[in-house]
């Protein structure tokens, strides 16, 4: 069975039409990576996908289920996480308490207004497992805001991990993040991979097409092409698209990563 | 049922919708370009009024008419550059606690100044007399207020759909980081739309003086209705507002049929039903900070 | 967070004993119904500040909850027992609850401008009701000459024994709150004030968490109202007017509700004594009232114990970078 499937997918924001009618199934292994010029409608289709929006018409089904009309915390339950573009974490928190708010959770502490929280040994159990993970033991009483970029975007991505998904969608993970941190970033969702499905909407093609198993090239809402690196790479259309879409940049730029 | 009664009711409901409509737009503008609530929008409504009585006491009815709006205009120039700028992008609530405050301090000037009696403003000699059809009386005051108020929202219409600037200001209400990103240039926008919704509240004050009684609190009972239409009319929606505004008027002014003790209540039942079914109002093309999700 | 819990650190004990020794002060402690209202307003700013500070959420309309409780508790000593006011306060804090159920419910999807705005009119239809419904609510004139009566056999008519009255349940309602601001859900809050978004990724429901929370706010704001209605046995119908909810921002703003737990109480404390005084002697005093909400706006608006707060993040900060720069360059790229 397919782990997440679109059916006639379309939003439309009045008159523009951002995604359109994209029929799209994701099985269960490797990393899928959603590319496309700017505007191409990616993070709308993620928003749509994770429940964020509302379809204007089409369904999104994940393991069979139809989740079109779930709110995100219903389809985070169905082992469902994403991250975001502008790395999203609480900056008034320290690492740690970042990490514990999706332990709650999971361990079912949501709605519990008396447990004193320095003496839930199961959640900080828990939590220290994913700081050892991070490999920021040492900064764990540091509140979030002081940490580097590619840091807050690593614990973003871990924040995803504390609900335990089964599919985890990555919304330009490195967006931002400089060349060695980037490594950094790809390294740890590369061994990510291995555990989950990942579904990358990414800007940098170098990297794209170094770690996908496959590729996905949204292009004016609809997809353009899809199959693996190789094909991507030698489709005409792709080619054309990205000529126009990257006026600026250009195609080479666009292929060797410095889109951005 | 007394159909001369409907009929008076009804066209009590227009007149109070007209002018509700305009200060709603007014505190609408400010709303959507600003993203600031501006309690003290009511307060230079009260000063349009007092302004208009002493103005006329003193020199001519039209001269009155005139300078009135316009000294509150200047106000609000100031009270945005002084106070309101600062908050701009800030907690929703700052704005609306600065505007709050500072309505609350001026209220008590106005106490200080003009004493706490209410005043009343006498009807011009061109505008007496009644509007008479068969058994159907009507003040032609009061309709010629409301004809001025209509005036002044079909010229906003006008200015917000056919003029560069009033596209400008739309385009602001839908996303303020466009305006920098075309070129324009957002502070001034912001400090021109504020200065704009004053002189609309001004011009409200300059209605309302003749037709309610003139206090320091005037203005905190029409700040309610007018936040409500502008909030049911839609955000960027100057039509939207103008059908809210005669909606809401209609039916407070008929619901004394019905629930006489309580026709207060009308507009904040409206407000929170269509919100419930129709989060961007009736006519909304913006949701502004309002939901979680879609 | 493991902080150790010192006297400075929590200043719960302080707090106490001000509050015990209270009316057997010099000079101020005679004015016992002014300490009355203190832990009154305290009661009722540390709940409001479960929505505000806790959950960011900009309500301008919880004095009709207050407002709420203090006619419940006027209404069944009127009409049910005069003798004991046990019953009254119950139903104070029940319906101060039901209200904030049913209307959080309405709301829980709104945020911001929105909030605020629709906090506002249903405020204002309780006021409505309030000041319309003369048979039931007396209407502009109110409802006076209330009896106290007892509290479960306990008298507290006199001044000082209801100054203690006040005290427990002040007491209580503190422990209580603290409590809720120190557990998971007291975390999901502050957390959902950060970042919605990220809190429903997590899996939180931060609209059904909003609506609970206040609903508990309302219970609380509830009972403060109603001890209120008990202390100058009485209801008036401007308690629920939209504006009078602007005290209790107010005082949770000033004291530092934003930053700080015990800011409201800091808040209430400031506020009361300085309306009571200038209430008093000067005619105009809401210009300065007026005033004081320009210039905590602009100058401070993370209100006094907010500014300790910043101090101590300023430390925070510090040594981190410290340790940071002794670490070496690991984890300390920077993008600019």
């Amino acid at each position: 069975m397919d782990l997440l499937r679109t059916e006639n997918l379309t939003k439309k924001f009045g008159e523009l039409i951002a995604v359109n009618d994209v029929n799209i199934s994701i099985q269960e292994e490797g990393i899928l990576s959603i590319i496309g010029p700017n505007g191409a409608g990616k993070t709308t289709f993620f928003n749509l996908l994770t429940g964020y929006l509302k379809p204007t018409s089409g369904k999104v089904f994940l393991k069979g289920e139809d989740i079109t009309n779930l709110a995100p915390y219903d389809i985070v339950h169905k082992k469902l996480s994403r991250s975001f573009q502008i790395a999203s974490y609480f900056p008034e928190f320290t690492i740690f308490e970042n990490i514990q708010m999706g332990v709650f959770n999971r361990l079912g502490y949501s709605y519990n207004y008396f447990a004193n929280i320095n003496k839930l040994k199961d959640v900080h159990k828990e939590t220290e497992k994913y700081m050892k993970m991070l490999d920021l033991t040492e900064q764990k009483e540091m509140k979030a805001k002081f940490l580097s970029h590619g840091d807050k975007k690593i614990l973003d991505i871990a924040m995803c991990l504390t609900v335990e998904p089964e599919i985890l969608l990555l919304d330009e993970p490195t967006s931002g993040v400089s060349g060695t941190e980037s490594t950094k970033v790809f390294n740890f969702i590369k061994n990510l991979s291995k555990k989950m499905k990942i579904v990358i909407v990414e800007h940098d093609m170098d990297i794209v097409f170094s770690i996908s198993d496959r590729v996905v090239v949204l292009a004016q809402g609809s997809i353009l092409a899809d199959g693996t690196v190789e094909e991507v790479r030698k489709n005409e259309d792709v080619q054309k698209a990205y000529l126009g879409g990257f006026t600026e940049g250009g195609y080479e730029d666009a292929i060797s990563g410095k889109s951005k | 049922m007394n159909t001369t009664l409907c009929l008076a009711l009804l066209f009590n409901g227009i007149v109070l919708g007209l002018i509700w409509s305009v200060i709603a737009i007014g505190f609408s503008l400010v709303l959507g370009v600003g993203q600031t609530i501006n309690f003290a929008h009511g307060l230079l409504f009260t000063f349009g009024a007092y302004f208009f009585f002493s103005i006329s006491r003193n020199t001519s009815f039209w001269i009155a008419v005139i300078a009135a709006p316009i000294l509150v205009a200047i106000m609000s120039l100031f009270l945005e550059v002084v106070l309101v700028r600062r908050v701009y992008g800030q907690d929703p609530l700052f704005g609306l606690l600065i505007t709050f405050g500072f309505a609350i301090a001026m209220e008590e000037v106005i106490r200080m100044v003009w004493g706490k009696a209410a005043y009343s403003v006498s009807t011009p000699i061109f505008a007496r007399g009644q509007l008479i059809l068969g058994n159907f009386v009507y003040s032609r005051f009061r309709i010629l207020l409301a004809l001025f108020a209509l005036t002044i929202l079909l010229l906003v219409l006008w200015f917000m759909s056919k003029t560069s600037f009033g596209a400008i200001v739309k385009a602001g209400m839908f996303n303020s980081e466009m305006i920098s990103a075309l070129g324009h240039n957002l502070p001034l926008l912001r400090t021109l739309v504020f200065v704009m919704g004053g002189l609309l509240a001004g011009l409200a004050g300059v209605i309302g003086a003749p037709l309610w009684s003139i206090k320091s609190g005037m203005g905190t009972d029409v700040l309610m209705p007018g936040f409500i239409i502008a909030l049911i009319g839609g955000l960027g929606s100057i039509k939207g507002t103008i059908i809210g505004g005669l909606l809401v008027g209609i039916t407070t002014s008929l619901a004394v049929l019905v629930i006489p003790r309580f026709t207060d209540i009308i507009p904040y039942v409206m407000l929170i039903a269509v919100l419930f079914y129709k989060p961007k109002g009736l006519y909304g093309e913006v949701t502004i900070l309002g939901e979680v999700r879609e | 967070m493991k902080t150790k819990n010192n006297i400075l650190q929590d200043p719960y004990l302080y707090i106490f004993i001000i509050f015990l020794v209270y009316p057997f002060l010099p000079y101020i402690g005679k004015y016992r119904s002014v300490g009355t209202e203190l832990l009154i307003w305290s009661i009722f700013a540390l709940s409001f500040n479960l929505v505000l500070g806790y959950s960011g959420l900009p309500s301008f309309g919880h004095g009709a909850f207050f407002g709420v409780g203090t006619y419940a508790v006027a209404l069944t000593l009127l009409h049910l027992t005069s003798k004991d006011v046990t019953i009254s306060l119950i139903l104070a804090a029940f319906f101060g609850g039901l209200f904030t159920f049913f209307y959080g419910f309405i709301i829980k999807k709104k945020r911001g401008i929105y909030f605020s705005l629709l906090t506002v009119a249903f405020s204002q239809i309780l006021y409505v009701i309030g000041f319309r419904w003369d048979e039931v609510t007396g209407g502009e004139t109110g409802i006076t000459g209330l009896q106290r009566g007892g509290f479960l056999g306990i008298q507290i008519n006199n001044p000082i024994t209801y100054y203690y009255f006040v005290f427990v349940l002040f007491v209580i309602t503190l422990l209580v709150i603290r409590k809720i601001s120190n557990s998971p859900v007291g975390k999901v809050l502050l957390a959902l004030k950060q970042d919605e978004k990220r809190a429903q990724y997590l899996g939180f429901n931060t609209e059904r968490q909003v609506w609970f929370i206040f609903t508990i706010s309302g219970i609380f704001a509830g009972l403060a109202g109603g001890l209120h209605g008990l202390l100058h046995l009485s209801a008036f119908s401007d308690t629920l007017h939209w504006t009078k909810s602007g005290d209790v921002v107010m005082a949770t703003l000033l004291g530092g509700g934003l930053a700080n737990f015990y800011g409201p109480i800091v808040g209430a404390i400031i506020f009361i004594s300085a309306r009571e005084i200038l209430s008093s002697f000067w005619d105009n005093w809401l210009l300065l009232y007026g005033l004081a909400f320009v210039v905590i706006i602009l100058f401070i608006p993370t209100g006094l114990l907010g500014i300790v707060e910043r101090i101590r993040e300023k430390k925070h900060f510090e040594q981190f970078n410290n340790n940071r720069n002794n670490i070496g360059s690991k984890n300390t790229q920077e993008i600019t």
